[in-house]
């Protein structure tokens, strides 16, 4: 018994217009690629106001007035169509660079830094055969990797250390084979769920 | 040594919190958090002075194999007459892919060049609106540069498609499938778009360049593209093909860094084997 709720029609149609493109572009596709933009653009648009109503102008209403320079700020964006003052877009731009360079920063010298650091210098030896090999592999495979990434100091890829950065891309090979195979399976676990949505809901057989 | 070290951290954190041993109300520094600020100190010191030795030109950055192929695949597009695709991810400059974004953007400056300078047409879908007017930016004072900016329509060629991921990705795949790029070089922070805009560029017959440092990505990159960029290579490419002193200086003292971090690594595994633990009970104050 097939379904009779449109948006599971809906919802069905839109799955195998997607899944059509596996076999070659095609106007079935085109459509439903062009629904999801236009989808993707009207819910934007509608979080966007959302969003400066919530947490913009619910504020500035309330007499926080620091929250004027965050429309400033935004109004300025919008200078880059003027042909006189486009330059001032470049303001909230550099204020959103400085932004994210910074958080970033603060991330980067803890957890890819001193944490990392910290976790290589442990013990090789573990209280049993197969710990002790796997730290080692371990230690091995950061040692050898982080060299492969130093640019510009052209000793650390020849002669006897030259081995270290060649051992590493292939530890870091290894780990993106892993990566791959880890993601591939996730990947057709997600289109297992389609798959089961269209027998179960739509077409109601299993 | 354990001793020393405790009443060390407990010396510093209760100077400069103010602290006699009642409750902090707010803390400057916390607990773990004691050598990360040294930490940033010293790689702000080491920045500065490798962006100092960067600017003398004391700093050369080696050659990445995958930014050789830049040149051939936006040449490849110019014989073949088809056009090229440039996408610099779809970070932002708010969050902590800040940092690829940029290293992205230096690549589309190159590419963008290159393009106005053999006469490839090429084309930048967009996905974020606050990078978009930087890539705008960029490419106009490319193609501006090599005097050719009547080739450029910023609104054909820098579109931009959605914010909103899988939307942005169907965009993307079908200009590659009606437009059959001969290049596509993809350079930034990705997330579950990179295998499909790797597979849809294979299937329309580019020659494909990728490069990201979000470890989860590369795997696809390395698994189709023709060359790939791994991890921290991407931002060594955007300083090298930027030739910007600031971020080859950069570059530089990030290497600082690694080999700091190589001799404490080391040191500290074979000192923590001999049952000596003092380098990582050091690095977590």
């Amino acid at each position: 018994m097939v379904s009779t709720d449109p948006q599971i029609w809906i919802a069905a149609f839109l799955t195998l217009a997607a899944t059509s493109y596996a076999f070659r572009d095609n106007k079935v596709f085109k459509f439903a690629e062009n629904i999801f933009i236009g989808v993707a653009a009207g819910h934007l648009v509608v979080m966007g106001v959302k969003n400066i109503r919530d947490y913009g102008w619910a504020h500035l209403a309330q007499g926080e007035i620091i929250y004027a320079v965050v429309f400033l700020l935004g109004i300025l964006l919008y200078t880059r169509y003027h042909k006189e003052y486009y330059w001032l877009y470049r303001y909230p731009i550099a204020f959103l660079v400085g932004n994210g360079i910074g958080i970033s920063i603060r991330a980067a010298i803890h957890s890819d830094f001193t944490v990392q650091i910290a976790q290589t210098a442990s013990p090789l030896i573990a209280s049993d055969a197969m710990g002790t090999i796997n730290n080692i592999i371990l230690f091995i495979g950061v040692v050898t990797a982080l060299s492969h990434f130093i640019f510009t100091y052209e000793g650390m890829h020849q002669g006897v250390l030259g081995y270290a950065p060649k051992v590493g891309r292939w530890m870091i090979l290894l780990a993106l084979g892993a990566s791959f195979g880890n993601t591939v399976m996730t990947r057709f676990g997600m289109y297992q769920g389609r798959v089961v949505f269209l027998l179960r809901e739509w077409l109601q057989i299993i | 040594m354990q001793r020393i070290l405790q009443s060390l951290k407990s010396l510093v954190l209760s100077v400069l919190n103010g602290n006699s041993g009642g409750e902090i109300p707010m803390a400057i520094l916390t607990e773990g958090r004691l050598v990360p600020l040294v930490a940033f100190i010293l790689a702000w010191v080491a920045t500065y002075l490798a962006i100092q030795m960067g600017t003398q030109g004391k700093i050369r950055i080696r050659r990445i194999p995958g930014l050789d192929s830049i040149e051939e695949v936006v040449g490849r597009a110019v014989e073949m007459g088809r056009p090229i695709f440039m996408i610099p991810g779809r970070g932002t400059f708010t969050d902590i892919y800040a940092t690829q974004t940029i290293a992205g953007l230096s690549i589309l400056s190159y590419v963008a060049t290159l393009s106005a300078r053999l006469g490839a047409k090429l084309y930048v879908p967009m996905s974020r609106v606050d990078v978009y007017p930087v890539a705008v930016e960029l490419v106009t004072d490319a193609y501006k540069a090599e005097d050719k900016l009547e080739e450029l329509d910023v609104d054909e060629q820098i579109p931009y498609l959605s914010g909103t991921q899988f939307a942005y990705a169907s965009g993307v795949i079908g200009m590659a499938a009606r437009m059959k790029p001969a290049g596509n070089i993809m350079m930034g922070p990705f997330w579950a778009e990179s295998m499909m805009f790797a597979e849809s560029f294979a299937r329309a017959g580019a020659m494909q360049i990728g490069g990201t440092a979000r470890m989860y990505q590369i795997p696809f990159f390395a698994a189709v593209c023709d060359y790939v960029l791994i991890g921290e290579e991407l931002f060594a490419a955007g300083a090298y093909v930027s030739g910007d002193p600031q971020q080859v200086g950069s570059i530089a003292a990030q290497d600082w860094y690694k080999l700091a971090a190589l001799v404490l690594g080391i040191l500290g595994a074979l000192l923590a084997t001999a049952g000596v633990t003092v380098i990582g009970d050091l690095l977590r104050m």
